[in-house]
C-alpha cells in the first residue's frame, strides 16, 4: 500500500482499504455458498419446463432472475458499512494487532479532540509500522471457491441448454390428436350441450383442415383450449366411461343378456358427475334416512324402549330379567346387613322406608309408597325436622341412636366461613409476602442489619 | 521526541520487571498478586489483600517495602485500637524554661508503605482513621493537617474465615482501595519451592531495586499513556453495568446487586489498564488491558443485596458475567 502517506493518513487509508477487501471477501464467500443452489434451482425449473412442455422463456426468465437476485445480494453485502470503530475493531482482530490498529485509527480520526502529544504520535507511528508489516492481500485474499463456481456455471449452462433445446409444440400434431379423440369419443361429444358441441366440431374441423396458419391458427387453438377448459376433466372422463359402458350394454343386449350390476352402475353414473360436496350431502341424507327407518322398526318391535338411547324397557324380556337380578341383589344385601345392626339402615336400598330413589326428582322415599313425594312442602318439612333433631341432638323420628354421637361431633365443629372484604387497591405487601428467612441465614441477617447501623 | 517515549516505556518495563523479579525471590507462586500489587502502587492506589492465614500476605508487604527502599510501618488492627494509635496524637512536652507545649507525635501512618494487618478486626471508627490518609494522603489532628510523604501506599489484609468479632469494612473505605486481591492457596509446585527456600540455608535476601522518586516517575509515565475513547467507553460500560438499573446490567447484577461500582472503579480500570499496557511495552490501552484489570478493580465495589448475601453469591461471578456480557465495541 501507499508508503508516501503520513502515518496518520496511512492508518486511515489502510483501515479503509482493508475494510473494503474484508467486505468483498465476506460477501463473495457468502454468495459462493448460495450460488450453486441458485444454479441448481434454475436447472430444476428448466427441467420442469421441458418435462411439462411449457414455453422455454420461463426457464430463461428463472435463470436470469436467480442471477439478478444473487447479484443484488452480493452488492447489498458489499455496501453494508459498519460504524468506523467497529470496522477498525474487526480489521484489527483479523490482523491480530492486539487493539493497536483500533486505538490508532480512533486517534487519527479524532485528531482535533486529542491534544498534540508525543505519546499519540509514537502510538500512531508504531501502529503504522506494524500495519505496514501486515500482508493485507494475503489476509483478505479473494475467495477461490472453484468448486462452488464450477457447479454454478455448470448448472446455469445446463438450465440454458435445456431451455434452448426445448421443442416447440407442433400444432398440426395437436390437431390430429384432437381429431382422433373426436373419433374415439364420438358418443361423449354427443352428450355435450348442442351449442358447445357445434363450436367444438367447427374448431376441430378448421384445425383438421390445417389451412390456417400463424395468428389465426393460434387463435383457433386458444379457443379450443378455452372450450376444453369449460369441460370438467372428471366429467369428461366420466363421459368416456359412460360411452364405453353404453357400447358394452349394446353388445350385451344384442347377445340377449342383462348386465349383472346395471342398477348399481346406473346409480353410480347418475351421481358421479355431481360435485363432491353434493355427493357427500346425498350420501349423508341417505344414511340418516336409513337410521330413521331402523329406529322406527325398533320402536314397533319394543314399544317401551327409550326413543333416544334404544334402552330396553320394563316390558321386554331383557328388562324383566334385569329387574329380577336387581331384586335378588337387594335381598342379598339386606340379609348381609342384618348381621350388622349399625349398618342396616345404611345398606337398605330400593323400596324400603329409608331407601332413596335414584331417579331424578324423587329426592327421598319411594313416591309410590307415601304418595306425596312430589310435594316440595313435605320435603322441606321433613328436612327441617331432621335438621332440628340433629342440631338438638335428640332422638326423633329421623335420628337414630347410633347417629347421635356423630351428629353431636358435627355440631361442635367451630370451623366457619368468614367473608372478608377484598382490598380495593393492589397492595404488594399483601400480594407478595416477604420470603421466610431460613435458620442458616440468621447470622447473615443479623450482620446485614448490623452493617446498616 | 518519540524516542523519549520509547525510552520511557522501556524504562518502565525494566523497572517493573526488576521489582517483581526481586519480590519473586521471596514470594512464590503469587506472580499475579505481586504484579497487581505493584500495579496498584504505581497507580497511586491501595490494595486490600484477602486470603487465609499463611499464604504470604504479610510477607508480600514486607518484601515490597524491602525492595522499594521505602519507609515501612505495620499496624496490627485489634478491637481496642484507637484512631490516635494510627494517625498520632498531641502530647504535652516541657521546654527547658519550665513551660509546656503540645508536640505532635506521628503515628505509624507516617510511612511510605503501611501494612494494616487484619484491618477488619478494628472498629469502624478506627478503620475510618485511614480514610483521609488513603484518599488525600494527609492526616488531620486537631486543627492541623499533616501531609504524608509520597509515595504513600496502604496494604491491608483481612482473613475471610474468622468472621467472629470482626467488623466488615464500610463501603466508603472499601471503595478507597484500588484493588482487592484474593491471595489463593499456592500450588503443589509452589509449595515445594516455599519449603526449599524457607527450610534450607537458602539466601532469601532481596535488593532494593527502586526508590521513592523512581516510583513517582513511573507513576507519571503511566498517566501519560493515551487511551482511545472507545476503549475508555468500555471501562465506563463495565462500571455502569454493575448497577442493577443500568441498561448494561447483566441478569446477575439485576438480581443480586444493591449498589454498583463507583466512578473510582472506572478510574482504577483505566489507570491500571495503562500500566498493564506499559508492562506489555505498548503505548496505548486496549480493551484487553481493561479486561485484565477489571476483576480486582470491581469485585469489592459491587455491593450485594440481602438476597445475594443470603445466597452467598460470589462477587467474582457477577464481575465475570459483566466481562462476558458487556460489548467491547
Amino acid at each position: 500500500m501507499a508508503d508516501h502517506l503520513s502515518d496518520r493518513d496511512f492508518v486511515r487509508d489502510t483501515v479503509t482499504r482493508a475494510d473494503r477487501a474484508r467486505r468483498d471477501r465476506s460477501a463473495l464467500a457468502r454468495v459462493a455458498r448460495v450460488a450453486p443452489w441458485a444454479g441448481a434451482a434454475s436447472l430444476g425449473v428448466a427441467a420442469a419446463v421441458r418435462a411439462g412442455g411449457a414455453p422455454a422463456w420461463i426457464a430463461v426468465t428463472a435463470l436470469t432472475a436467480a442471477a439478478l437476485v444473487v447479484g443484488a445480494w452480493f452488492m447489498a453485502l458489499r455496501r453494508t458499512i459498519a460504524e468506523p470503530d467497529a470496522v477498525a475493531t474487526r480489521v484489527d482482530g483479523d490482523a491480530g494487532l492486539g487493539g493497536e490498529l483500533r486505538s490508532a485509527d480512533w486517534f487519527t480520526r479524532h485528531a482535533d479532540r486529542a491534544r498534540p502529544d508525543a505519546w499519540i504520535e509514537f502510538h500512531v507511528r508504531r501502529a503504522a509500522e506494524r500495519m505496514r508489516g501486515v500482508d493485507w492481500d494475503a489476509l483478505y485474499a479473494p475467495v477461490r471457491a472453484r468448486r462452488a463456481w464450477g457447479l454454478t456455471v455448470a448448472a446455469a449452462a445446463g438450465a440454458l441448454a435445456l431451455a434452448l433445446t426445448t421443442p416447440v409444440p407442433d400444432r398440426s400434431a395437436q390437431a390430429s390428436a384432437l381429431l382422433a379423440a373426436d373419433e374415439l369419443q364420438g358418443d361423449v361429444l354427443g352428450m355435450l350441450p348442442p351449442e358447445l358441441q357445434a363450436q367444438l366440431e367447427e374448431l376441430l374441423r378448421r384445425m383438421g383442415e390445417g389451412g390456417e396458419a400463424g395468428e389465426v391458427a393460434e387463435a383457433t387453438l386458444a379457443e379450443l383450449r378455452e372450450l376444453m377448459e369449460n369441460i370438467d376433466p372428471a366429467f369428461a372422463a366420466k363421459l368416456a366411461e359412460l360411452a364405453k359402458d353404453a357400447l358394452e350394454s349394446a353388445e350385451a343386449a344384442q347377445a340377449g343378456e342383462q348386465p349383472p350390476n346395471a342398477d348399481e352402475d346406473m346409480a353410480k353414473n347418475t351421481s358421479a358427475g355431481l360435485p363432491e360436496d353434493v355427493r357427500w350431502a346425498i350420501d349423508d341424507l341417505a344414511e340418516r334416512l336409513a337410521n330413521a327407518s331402523r329406529d322406527r322398526q325398533t320402536a314397533e318391535n319394543n314399544p317401551s324402549a327409550s326413543e333416544e338411547t334404544g334402552e330396553m324397557g320394563s316390558g321386554s324380556e331383557q328388562a324383566a330379567s334385569a329387574e329380577a337380578s336387581a331384586a335378588d341383589a337387594q335381598m342379598k344385601m339386606t340379609r348381609e346387613a342384618a348381621a350388622d345392626p349399625g349398618a342396616a339402615k345404611m345398606m337398605m336400598g330400593g323400596a324400603g322406608a329409608m331407601g332413596g330413589d335414584s331417579r331424578p326428582g324423587a329426592g327421598g322415599n319411594n313416591p309410590a309408597a307415601n304418595g306425596n313425594a312430589l310435594d316440595p312442602l313435605s320435603i322441606a318439612q321433613a328436612l327441617r325436622q331432621e335438621l332440628v333433631e340433629a342440631s338438638a341432638d335428640t332422638k326423633g323420628t329421623n335420628v337414630e341412636m347410633e347417629d347421635l354421637r356423630r351428629k353431636t361431633e358435627q355440631g361442635e365443629a367451630n370451623v366457619g366461613f368468614t367473608r372478608v372484604q377484598p382490598p380495593s387497591t393492589l397492595d404488594r405487601s399483601r400480594a407478595q409476602a416477604p420470603p421466610i428467612v431460613p435458620d442458616s441465614y440468621r447470622v447473615l441477617l443479623f450482620n446485614y442489619f448490623m452493617r446498616e447501623k | 521526541m518519540t524516542t523519549a517515549v520509547a525510552e520511557s516505556i522501556d524504562l518502565f518495563r525494566e523497572r517493573f520487571v526488576r521489582i517483581t523479579r526481586e519480590i519473586g525471590k521471596r514470594i512464590v507462586g503469587q506472580e499475579e498478586i505481586v504484579g497487581s500489587t505493584v500495579t496498584s502502587l504505581l497507580a497511586g492506589g491501595h490494595v486490600l489483600l484477602e486470603g487465609i492465614p499463611g499464604v504470604g500476605k504479610t510477607s508480600l508487604v514486607h518484601t515490597l517495602a524491602d525492595v522499594l527502599h521505602l519507609n515501612f510501618a505495620r499496624i496490627q488492627f485489634t478491637p481496642d485500637l484507637m484512631p490516635a494509635d494510627i494517625v498520632g496524637t498531641n502530647i504535652v512536652q516541657e521546654n527547658p524554661h519550665g513551660g509546656t507545649f503540645f508536640e505532635f507525635q506521628q503515628g505509624p501512618v507516617f510511612a511510605n508503605v503501611v501494612l494494616a494487618d487484619e484491618i477488619n478486626r478494628a472498629t469502624p471508627k478506627t478503620q475510618s482513621a485511614l480514610l483521609e490518609a488513603m484518599q488525600d494522603v494527609s492526616v488531620t489532628v486537631g486543627r492541623t493537617t499533616y501531609k504524608l510523604e509520597q509515595p504513600f501506599f496502604v496494604l491491608a489484609t483481612q482473613n475471610p474465615l474468622e468472621m467472629e468479632g470482626t467488623y466488615p469494612l464500610p463501603e466508603a473505605q472499601l471503595d478507597r482501595f484500588f484493588f482487592k486481591l484474593k491471595v489463593e492457596y499456592p500450588s503443589e509446585a509452589a509449595l515445594h519451592q516455599i519449603l526449599d527456600r524457607t527450610t534450607q540455608l537458602a539466601d532469601t535476601s532481596v535488593e532494593r531495586v527502586c526508590d521513592g522518586p523512581e516510583i513517582l516517575a513511573m507513576r507519571t509515565t503511566a498517566r501519560a499513556v493515551p487511551i482511545a475513547r472507545p476503549v475508555q467507553a468500555y471501562a465506563v460500560r463495565l462500571t455502569l453495568g454493575s448497577h442493577p438499573d443500568s441498561p448494561y446490567a447483566t441478569p446477575l447484577v439485576k438480581r443480586y446487586v444493591r449498589y454498583g461500582a463507583s466512578p473510582r472503579a472506572a478510574q482504577a480500570m483505566v489507570l491500571a489498564g495503562k500500566i498493564h499496557a506499559l508492562r506489555q511495552g505498548n503505548a496505548f490501552v486496549s480493551v484487553d488491558d481493561v479486561r485484565a484489570v477489571a476483576m480486582p478493580a470491581l469485585r469489592h465495589r459491587v455491593l450485594l443485596n440481602f438476597e445475594g448475601e443470603a445466597e452467598q453469591v460470589n462477587a467474582d461471578a457477577i464481575v465475570g458475567e459483566l466481562l462476558a456480557g458487556v460489548a467491547t465495541e
